[in-house]
């Protein structure tokens, strides 16, 4: 779509014929162009003619912030570019418009972050306004073309007297054959751990991004846990490799549960709700020979009764979120989706408390 | 393969004037090519040169420049007709033209050059003619701002036997140098109340920035170069005929039945459109920011109104080019005239607020094509006839005058100016507070992708630079 324009339409210009005003003097020009992303709200029932208004009243407003954004960080001549992000701080409904200079990296940034959770008294231990933390819009291009979030999807009925104890927060469907690397049958740990890695890129706790299976047995091998020749094979990894990569990586720390068999993870709801409401990060579940990463659950304190939202690493289609849902690759299961007398480890990572 | 010319009938009764006056006469050719044929409006003769005005051309070469110094040695008061056929300066025709076709609106153009003449007063009436010609078209080519590349590019010559009247008609191409031309045909025709007339203004808002190293251009250089970006833009900016997107290849005049003949011939009205021209964002994207230092800023607000005028059988595109045409070279005509008189203030900071000035427009007798002249504050309206009868050769009285389509800028339009557009004095960026008090002068041009997400703007704005 083009914006063109007319040359004959007037609102501020003068009608006399044309003047010059000449500004002699030497001045600092600065060429620049400015990438707008503006986020409005409308009421419903506001009359379609009265948006461009709306719209045009807050590009300008960006335009003034984008303005004093060059103007607090030239640095001895060199001018960042300011860039428009779009965050809604958890369990809020507004949305903040933030701008950072390009080029000028999160961890430099920090004291300007620091203001903004105290303007906006949001919570001073956890990163909410790092660029990976930006709202994604529905429809957006997720880069690298994963599907985020496919379980918001999923409509279903909760059991009776139950509650829903969910992941919070984005994170990126990773599973068998993607990135054109066919690790099928042996990569499904890799797979979640992959997911897992995803959801702390997205709440701001790292900037890396998600591990290549090169990477992940780097990493072991780095720590000594595994020997060189570790790397390039297709040897399978357990939930206690996934927290030592999730330590060694980026710098987060986990918890294991273990059941002894299968038929025990469905007394394990207390201790997964309660993961899941304080931590809120997706859990890595291994035991007999596959991987899983549990998202959620549906548990009712009532009943007892418990069912598990699964996101199914073994998957080898492409990105296709119907298929995704419609097959059950990600989706609501019951406790006998286990293998009823296998032991089962589970990787609960741990939130840092450190940073903004 | 020769160009048929069709030529208003009034311009014989011009011809007779001429042959009357008893002397020989060099001239232009004032109207339109088409592909199918060309119109001409009338012939204009080229006044006698002064002496000292001909040396003002900053482009001759530098033998013609000698002849001229060689010239003055022989001086006379007031204008002077050459001696001879073979003494006539192209540059001084060449002059003539560039002031003519300030005077013309879009559309029309130096078409050609004319000689009117006894048959045996030179060798070399035809050599002549073409010298001037191809002169004449060279000094026009660096204002051609919006070439097509469909542009035809063969222009006129005739030579006027003023014992016999028989013409003898020539077209060159004058965009190679080695063409020896080819015959055409001249024909008398009543063609001066079949123009169409096509209608647009445009709103102009402009910063220019002069870079640091362009600060001893001339002034009007510096003008031209930055208005280049708008030029370029008029070049993709596409056109709204009577409100409506129609197709470049499509007749103007789509009216259907058989024209009116014969007897009609007195109601002919004459037709006539409004075109909107919407400009497209130019294509100067930066992908960084960058930071330069500039000697100055000028701003060039105000609306001007354009016409031109067309014949034959124009496409919409032939229409919508013409209007283009008009626009770009009423600007530019605007801001040469202001720059020729102009004084420029030696300060090395100050603001100067110059008018360009007010466009008139007059309507040629007998037809339905108007011409147009620029007038300053300080003029009178009698100035403006006795430049049209000078340049033109056209008599014309004060009535005929069209003097209230643009206004000439008052102080309520400065001042609305100068306040969005202060530049702050003396200020001192200090780049760790963050509360400085600076103004921005900002421009903004729009390409969108969506409404809501991803709009990209071009952004020009000062930041006053202390010695930091």
């Amino acid at each position: 779509m083009d914006v063109l324009q007319r040359l004959s339409n007037n609102n501020i210009i003068p009608t006399c014929a044309p003047f010059i005003q000449h500004n002699i003097g030497e001045e600092n020009c600065l060429m620049v162009d400015l990438p707008v992303d503006v986020l409005c709200f409308v009421p419903l029932d506001l009359p379609t003619k009265d948006i461009n208004q709306l719209i045009c009243d807050t590009i300008s407003r960006q335009i003034e912030a984008m303005g004093c954004n060059i103007r607090d960080n030239i640095d001895n001549g060199k001018v960042f570019l300011p860039e428009a992000f779009h965050f809604q701080p958890p369990e809020s409904d507004y949305f903040l418009s933030i701008i950072y200079p390009k080029d000028i990296a999160d961890d430099n940034l920090e004291s300007s972050r620091k203001k903004l959770h105290e303007v906006f008294c949001l919570p001073s231990n956890r990163p909410l306004l790092k660029r990976n933390n930006k709202y994604i819009f529905g429809g957006e291009e997720i880069p690298g073309g994963y599907l985020l979030n496919p379980h918001t999807q999923i409509n279903i009925q909760p059991l009776k007297d139950s509650k829903f104890y969910l992941v919070k927060g984005n994170y990126t469907y990773h599973h068998y054959m993607q990135d054109n690397f066919d690790d099928n049958k042996w990569g499904c740990a890799y797979r979640s751990l992959q997911t897992l890695c995803s959801w702390f890129r997205f709440q701001g706790y790292t900037e890396r991004p998600v591990p290549t299976h090169k990477e992940i047995q780097q990493a072991l091998v780095d720590i000594g846990d595994k020997d060189p020749k570790f790397i390039g094979s297709r040897k399978w990894i357990g939930s206690l490799e996934v927290s030592y990569c999730l330590d060694n990586l980026i710098g987060v720390t986990s918890k294991i549960l273990s059941v002894s068999a299968g038929a025990d993870l469905a007394n394990k709801g207390r201790e997964l709700a309660q993961h899941f409401s304080t931590q809120g990060t997706p859990v890595m579940i291994g035991g007999g020979v596959l991987a899983h990463t549990i998202l959620g659950i549906n548990f009712s304190e009532v009943t007892g009764d418990i069912r598990f939202l699964i996101l199914d690493p073994h998957y080898t289609g492409g990105e296709y979120i119907r298929e995704v849902l419609d097959k059950g690759w990600c989706g609501w299961k019951g406790p006998d989706f286990w293998d009823q007398t296998a032991m089962y480890n589970m990787c609960l990572p741990q939130i840092p408390s450190n940073a903004l | 393969m020769g160009r048929s010319i069709h030529a208003d009938e009034a311009i014989q009764n011009y011809i007779e004037e001429l042959i009357k006056s008893g002397q020989w006469n060099v001239g232009l050719i004032l109207g339109q090519v088409t592909k199918q044929r060309d119109y001409v409006l009338r012939l204009s003769r080229t006044p006698d040169p002064v002496e000292d005005e001909v040396s003002e051309e900053e482009e001759l070469p530098a033998e013609l420049l000698e002849e001229l110094v060689h010239k003055k040695k022989v001086k006379k008061k007031g204008p002077k007709k050459p001696k001879s056929l073979d003494d006539v300066n192209e540059g001084w025709v060449a002059t003539h033209a560039k002031q003519v076709l300030r005077m013309l609106p879009g559309g029309l153009d130096v078409i050609g050059v004319f000689i009117l003449s006894p048959p045996n007063i030179s060798q070399n009436v035809a050599t002549k003619l073409r010298q001037i010609l191809y002169q004449v078209h060279s000094s026009l080519n660096q204002y051609q701002i919006l070439n097509r590349d469909n542009d035809i590019t063969d222009r006129i010559t005739i030579h006027i036997d003023s014992l016999t009247r028989k013409i003898t008609c020539r077209t060159y191409d004058v965009q190679d140098n080695r063409s020896t031309g080819h015959p055409a045909e001249w024909k008398y025709q009543a063609i001066n109340d079949k123009w169409i007339q096509l209608n647009t203004s445009a709103f102009l808002d402009m910063k220019i920035a002069v870079p640091s190293n362009k600060k001893s251009s001339p002034l009007i250089k510096q003008i031209q170069i930055g208005l280049n970006p708008f030029f370029k833009s008029l070049t993709s900016s596409i056109g709204i005929i009577n409100g409506a997107i129609r197709e470049a290849s499509e007749p103007l005049d789509t009216s259907s039945g058989k024209k009116s003949r014969g007897r009609d011939k007195g109601l002919v009205v004459p037709q006539s459109y409004n075109i909107e021209i919407l400009t497209k964002q130019a294509d100067n994207k930066v992908s960084a920011p960058i930071l330069s230092k500039v000697s100055s800023l000028m701003v060039l607000r105000g609306q001007i109104v354009s016409r031109a005028f067309i014949q034959g059988k124009p496409t919409v595109g032939d229409a919508i080019h013409a209007v283009k045409v008009d626009l770009a070279r009423s600007l530019l005509s605007r801001c040469e005239l202001l720059c020729e008189d102009l004084a420029i203030t030696e300060q090395d900071k100050a603001v100067e607020l110059y008018n360009t000035p007010v466009r008139v427009f007059v309507i040629v007798p007998d037809s339905s094509v108007e011409i147009c002249d620029y007038i300053f504050q300080d003029e009178r309206t009698d100035e403006v006839i006795d430049r049209i009868k000078e340049l033109l050769d056209v008599n014309l009285t004060e009535e005929n005058l069209e003097l209230d389509l643009e206004r000439p800028a008052a102080e309520v339009d400065w001042i609305s100016t100068a306040s969005e557009h202060e530049i702050p004095t003396d200020m001192e960026v200090d780049t760790e507070t963050t509360n400085s008090n600076s103004n921005f002068v900002t421009y903004i041009g729009l390409a969108a992708s969506g409404i809501v997400a991803g709009l990209a703007m071009v952004y020009n704005f000062y930041i006053a630079g202390g010695d930091s």
